[in-house]
């Protein structure tokens, strides 16, 4: 799981475009001010092609946080 | 159920393009409209000063072919532009002829996100490049 959170910071840090920007299993939308529609949709897009995977509708909307977002990718890319 | 059809005429690599130009009087309407009465762009003389073959086409007014991918050329009239970012990186001029191409680069099914690729060339030399990011909402 911490090599699906070494790829994911990174990819956080571009999409809201904070270099400190640092997610942990918890951190939830509500959390980061510019995480809006948007900016959802940049970051699924960015996630899909780093891990090199895609989700479907069903799977994004039972996403509450990060940790169900690296869990998600850890049973997809496993 | 149509609705749900349009969205599968997106393709990953789906391509799109068309030829254009730009007259001096549009550039003439686009000063108007984007209160930019630079003479860069509109005395050739003064283009000429600064080096140029004459007076140059406004980057903003090539990027209006951005707008024209997103509102009309696309399968469907479901697509909203929410982002544009562009690399001015050779000049042109009125009458030239130009060639938009565009390039549908990923197609999220999850979030019904779009991200295309654009040119902009004029003899096979690129212009101008850019990407987008639209959001298909039926």
């Amino acid at each position: 799981m911490s090599e699906i959170f070494e790829k994911l910071i990174p990819i956080f840090q571009d999409v809201f475009d904070d270099d400190i920007l640092i997610v942990n299993e918890k951190t939830k939308a509500d959390d980061i001010e510019e995480w809006d529609s948007l900016a959802h949709i940049r970051l699924i897009i960015s996630i899909e092609k780093t891990f090199n995977l895609r989700f479907s509708t069903d799977e994004i909307s039972n996403v509450a946080n990060v940790g169900d977002m690296a869990k998600l990718i850890s049973l997809k890319t496993n | 159920m149509s609705k749900i059809n349009s969205w599968d005429k997106y393709y990953e690599e789906m391509k799109i393009e068309w030829p254009f130009s730009f007259s001096k009087r549009e550039m003439s309407i686009f000063a108007k409209l984007s209160g930019d009465f630079n003479p860069i762009h509109l005395n050739p003389d003064f283009a000429i000063l600064k080096g140029f073959d004459t007076a140059v086409i406004y980057g903003l007014l090539l990027s209006t072919q951005m707008s024209r991918l997103i509102g009309q050329e696309l399968p469907d009239k479901n697509a909203i532009l929410t982002s544009i970012k562009v690399d001015f990186i050779k000049p042109s001029y009125p009458e030239d002829k130009l060639f938009f191409s565009a390039t549908l680069l990923t197609k999220s099914e999850s979030t019904k996100g779009l991200e295309f690729d654009c040119n902009i060339s004029k003899k096979h030399k690129t212009l101008c490049k850019g990407k987008l990011e639209a959001i298909w909402k039926p």
